[in-house]
């Protein structure tokens, strides 16, 4: 047992070297990110890059493994529910679009420009999870040297906006989901406008007048996005009290199972 | 001697995964990893990690709620929070 006061000598030491670390890695901080902003993100860039690389080899070598292993046969009943899920996904995302082809079949001269401009953009694989984040944020493969561009529109497979890139890397890109948590967005149900507000994981929620004509399925679109549609609504909830009734939105895509993304130029 | 470099292996380890987890797993595994490395150390590499996090993830970094770099937060406030959880309780005032 030491005496007391050595006790307290030794600790308000620890103590003080502890408070120099904290103030040195603060300072660090700041400095990183000040130099990210004044670098254009190339300090992001280079982890980001790093980050799509090492992020598509883990999948890459994960895919792999299984099999090598000898668990081929859990592997093809894991593969089967994957693609069982993606076709059930898939099912749900063209029904979702022919609801939206349907209700606005008036526009549609619009939509054939929509899709004459989707032709000139490209597609792209998702490197990241989409549970990485709590930003609401993940990487694709495609990046600078493929034409990619700051705030282009990224969409599922099926057409429905998924988000727009914030960040070009020279392989890679960040996009912004449009649902991620927090996020408010603008969109319309028909003629009805209303702010959308991001959960996170494809999903959002939205309050509109209780009196609008807002039925479960209705398609959901954005209007800063070209009126792309963005997702559909599955749930509605009202309290006899409120004026408003509160909208559940979500994407119609599989977010777990999305390999390809489509960006728009 | 070997307990110690035991330990650094742990350590070690603990903040590998952390920081490999930035990158491909869920980002409450890194939340996790990172407080249990707090827990058990003075861990100051934590904050790199959680510089690396915002870096990777964060879409732009503002004043506004939803620019702030809340994993390098996260990581200060569990440095300083946990600290004297860790000394009194669970590794005693003679570690470091």
């Amino acid at each position: 047992m030491q005496p007391r006061h050595l006790l307290f000598t030794r600790n308000t030491h620890r103590d003080t070297s502890a408070a120099r670390i904290f103030f040195v890695l603060a300072l660090l901080a700041a400095g990183v990110f000040a130099l990210d902003r004044f670098s254009q993100g190339s300090v992001r860039g280079v982890l980001q890059d790093t980050g799509g690389l090492v992020s598509a080899a883990v999948v890459s070598v994960a895919d792999a493994l299984p099999s090598a292993q000898g668990f081929a046969a859990h592997a093809t009943l894991v593969a089967d529910i994957q693609a069982l899920e993606d076709t059930l996904a898939r099912r749900e995302e063209q029904d979702a679009r022919f609801a939206a082809l349907r209700a606005e079949n008036e526009e549609l001269r619009e939509l054939a420009r929509l899709a004459e401009d989707e032709s000139t953009g490209l597609s792209a694989p998702v490197l990241s999870s989409f549970s990485s984040s709590p930003y609401g944020t993940f990487v694709i493969g495609a990046g600078a040297r493929h034409d990619v561009r700051e705030n282009a529109v990224v969409l599922t497979p099926g057409g429905f906006v998924l988000g727009r890139v914030v960040a070009v890397q020279d392989r890679t890109s960040t996009v912004e989901a449009l649902f991620a948590p927090g996020k408010e967005t603008e969109a319309t149900i028909g003629n009805v406008p209303f702010l959308l507000q991001g959960r996170g994981g494809g999903n959002a929620r939205a309050e509109t007048p209780r009196d609008a004509s807002i039925l479960e399925g209705d398609v959901v679109h954005i209007p800063s996005f070209g009126g792309r549609p963005a997702g559909f609504v599955f749930e509605k909830e009202s309290a006899s009290s409120s004026a408003a009734t509160t909208l559940y939105i979500r994407t119609p895509a599989n977010l777990d199972t999305l390999r390809y993304v489509y960006i728009v130029q | 001697m070997f307990t110690s470099f035991s330990k650094i292996k742990i350590r070690l380890g603990l903040a590998l995964m952390c920081a490999v987890s930035v990158f491909i797993f869920p980002w409450w595994i890194t939340l996790v990893l990172a407080f249990v490395l707090c827990v058990r150390y003075r861990a100051w590499e934590v904050v790199p990690i959680a510089i690396a996090f915002d870096l990777m993830w964060l879409p732009e970094l503002s004043f506004s709620i939803h620019g702030l770099p809340l994993a390098t937060i996260t990581a200060f406030a569990l440095l300083i929070v946990l600290e004297p959880l860790r000394r009194e309780l669970l590794t005693g005032s003679a570690l470091p």
